[in-house]
């Protein structure tokens, strides 16, 4: 393997002081290697968000490092991340994040229009044709199920050709018929276009289609699996919901992902964690 | 980006709307003060250039000798000869000028409105101060035997009658005669706002609006081009009678235009005070749109932010935003801002201070206001032409039909007087201040 795509070295988070005082991420080193599928796993709290957000410089780490290819996000000017987030990045979120007054072909170029630049047409087909979209592209999001929008959503970060792409649960809104599509075809970018995706997820179904999972609990990576599959998935992260410090013993089965979905931070306004771009 | 941020504009067009509309009553009320007071002055300046001549012989006004109809002092036929030989002097006209001269209409009625006065005038062709049109025919021909005369043409509409009818006429000495209708005629170019003109021959005119003799209220010169119109006011001053002044028109006008500056000031600080109030509810009104505006796109903002877009772009984009409502909310708020000094003028109307009926059709720009105090003592309170078009009242260009103002607004003594207010109207106004004041 080449360089890794983004890594990290020691990266801490803390939140509050003192007594509320609230590690999400503790020394943690981790790299993501190109051209393959990662999914971070863990139970709420476990600190995955945390990590993604410090790796996609969404959020800005206590202490160490974020990667991206070679560059130090935190050594970033604010224009520097702009143009980091513009051209070697793309995100894929959880409430699909798109511009609802823009047709589906409008919101997949968006992120090629705000840079100035011109699609590149074969790549274009070719992202289209991969999900599927090929006859929606008039659409508006509301036209769209949950599955095509977020299938939208991933051709909006494919379509840019970033270094990395990082998808925030991106199952975590969609029935499973439209979850085993969009996994299916955040398979299909890595196998055939050669993208790097880091995924973070909480579904054990979802973590099967990455190359390999990393466990996060209580800000340590705890694990790493490479090809998962759907047994070894639920088999670890029982193992960790029955751990001592963790606040509620499950009984017998693993607790549905649904149920134990991390509240998000920013839930009115749909995108976790990057409100505080917007000031 | 721009296309997003077009279209992002275009699915929130009903809550731009709504902060437009902020920005339009903001506008329109600052916007309609200042409509509504240079509307005013843009009359009034038109009335006074345009009524008067290159040199105006009136009785004095720094004489306290208040007399009107009958009493009013008189010039002979034989003064007005000697002023139209004085050297500089092209032509010089004696004119008979008197207020209270009403229409009555098909229904027996008097054609009048409160404010504006009823005039009754000889029939001059002597063009305005510098040149310009003074008396002109819209219709029909001049009266020229003395059972004719001419009128406004708002007037003749407001009457019922047409041209050719006969009709009574009102005067305030000799009761009321018979006349045929002839032609049509205003000042200049302008409506009348509210006032009525009622034109007669000149020897009709000395015998129903004097006391019957060849004498007249007042003579209007024209001079030759380039004399001294000043000098030639000097040199006419020298031989008339000592209750008759030659006055430049020029100075004239400057008079009158401050006075109905200082009486117009009230005014001004009234509505200013209002408009200020609308401004500063307005700027937070609109501050307040903007702000929820921006606390709705804020995951939109956020959105943009995360797939790439730099802060000056989104920040580019709310500006482009802000600078479309409010071009377009500033450009709204001018025109009803023409609107919102039409509303003040209505409702002055509905107060009682009626501009006439040229007031629907022209917009008034002159408004009542000053003539309603003054209404006595100047006859013409010029209509204007439209006063939406003109706000600004200086405008050299404007063709506001003189009128026929009394002489100067300010001399109390002519103004009662029959003869002494109506003589200015002949010269075209515009000039006026260039070539002499």
């Amino acid at each position: 393997m080449t360089a890794p795509a983004a890594r990290a070295a020691g990266l801490t988070k803390t939140y509050g002081r003192g007594d509320t005082l609230v590690t999400a991420l503790d020394d943690v080193d981790v790299s993501f290697e190109q051209g393959r599928f990662t999914a971070v796993m863990g139970p709420s709290g476990s600190g995955k968000s945390t990590l993604m957000h410090c790796m996609a410089a969404l959020d800005r780490p206590t202490s160490g490092q974020a990667f991206i290819g070679e560059t130090d996000v935190a050594t970033l000017s604010d224009n520097g991340l702009t143009e980091l987030r513009r051209d070697r990045i793309g995100f894929v979120f959880q409430s699909f994040n798109l511009v609802p007054t823009l047709t589906a072909r409008e919101n997949i170029l968006l992120p090629l229009a705000i840079a100035g630049r011109k699609p590149d047409p074969d790549w274009f087909d070719a992202v289209i044709e991969t999900v599927g979209l090929a006859n929606r592209l008039t659409h508006k999001p509301s036209e769209l199920s949950g599955g095509q929008q977020q299938r939208v959503a991933c051709a909006r970060a494919l379509v840019a050709q970033p270094e990395i792409i990082f998808a925030d649960e991106p199952t975590g809104n969609l029935d499973s018929t439209s979850s085993a599509e969009v996994l299916a075809f955040l398979r299909s970018s890595v196998d055939e276009m050669g993208q790097t995706i880091v995924m973070v997820s909480h579904d054990p179904v979802a973590a099967s289609y990455a190359d390999r999972a990393l466990f996060l609990a209580d800000g340590h990576i705890v694990d790493d699996l490479t090809d998962p599959t759907r047994d070894h998935v639920l088999a670890t992260m029982a193992r960790l919901d029955q751990s001592p410090d963790r606040p509620h013993p499950v009984k017998g089965r693993t607790p549905s992902p649904r149920t134990v979905r991390t509240p998000r931070p920013t839930a009115g306004s749909g995108i976790s964690g990057v409100a505080e771009l917007s000031n | 980006m721009w296309t997003s941020t077009w279209k992002s504009l275009w699915a929130r067009r009903t809550r731009l709307l709504m902060s437009t509309l902020a920005v339009v009553l903001g506008v329109a009320f600052v916007a309609g003060s200042f409509i509504f007071t240079d509307m005013l002055k843009g009359s009034f300046d038109g009335i006074v250039k345009g009524t008067v001549a290159d040199v105006e012989v009136a009785p004095r006004t720094d004489v306290a000798v208040t007399s009107s109809g009958t009493a009013a002092p008189l010039i002979s036929t034989d003064t007005v000869a000697k002023i139209g030989a004085v050297p500089g002097v092209k032509k010089a006209v004696g004119v008979v000028n008197a207020i209270g001269v009403y229409a009555v209409g098909t229904n027996g009625k008097a054609v009048a409105s409160f404010g504006p006065p009823q005039l009754g005038m000889s029939w001059t062709t002597l063009p305005a101060y510098g040149g310009q049109p003074g008396v002109v025919l819209k219709s029909g021909h001049a009266p020229r035997t003395d059972d004719q005369i001419a009128i406004d043409p708002t007037t003749l509409e407001k009457s019922g009658y047409k041209l050719g009818d006969t009709m009574r006429v009102v005067t305030p000495e000799k009761g009321t005669i018979r006349a045929t209708v002839v032609g049509t005629a205003t000042w200049g170019s302008g409506g009348t706002v509210g006032a009525s003109y009622i034109f007669f021959t000149p020897s009709r005119a000395q015998a129903l609006l004097t006391d019957g003799r060849d004498a007249w209220s007042g003579v209007k010169v024209e001079t030759e081009p380039g004399a001294d119109r000043d000098a030639v006011a000097a040199a006419i001053n020298s031989f008339l009678p000592a209750n008759f002044q030659a006055t430049n028109g020029a100075t004239i006008a400057e008079q009158v235009t401050s006075q109905i500056n200082d009486a117009l000031k009230y005014i001004n600080t009234f509505l200013l005070i209002f408009a200020g109030i609308s401004l500063v509810v307005a700027a937070f009104l609109i501050l307040n749109t903007f702000s929820i505006l921006i606390a709705q796109r804020s995951g939109e903002l956020a959105l943009y932010r995360a797939i790439g877009a730099s802060r000056k772009q989104l920040r580019n984009s709310v500006l482009v935003e802000a600078g479309v409502v409010g071009l377009a909310g500033s450009a709204l708020g001018v025109v009803a801002g023409i609107g919102v000094a039409r509303a003040i003028m209505y409702f002055m109307t509905l107060g009682g201070y009626d501009l006439g009926v040229s007031q629907l059709r022209v917009p008034p720009r002159a408004c009542g206001d000053l003539g309603v105090h003054r209404a006595d003592r100047h006859p013409g309170r010029r209509p204007a032409a439209g006063p939406a078009r003109h706000p600004h009242p200086a405008r050299p260009g404007d063709d506001r039909r003189p009128l026929r103002t009394a002489p100067g607004p300010g001399r109390p003594d002519r103004a009662g007087t029959v003869h002494g207010r109506g003589r200015r109207r002949r010269n075209p106004a515009r000039s006026v201040r260039p070539s002499r004041a």
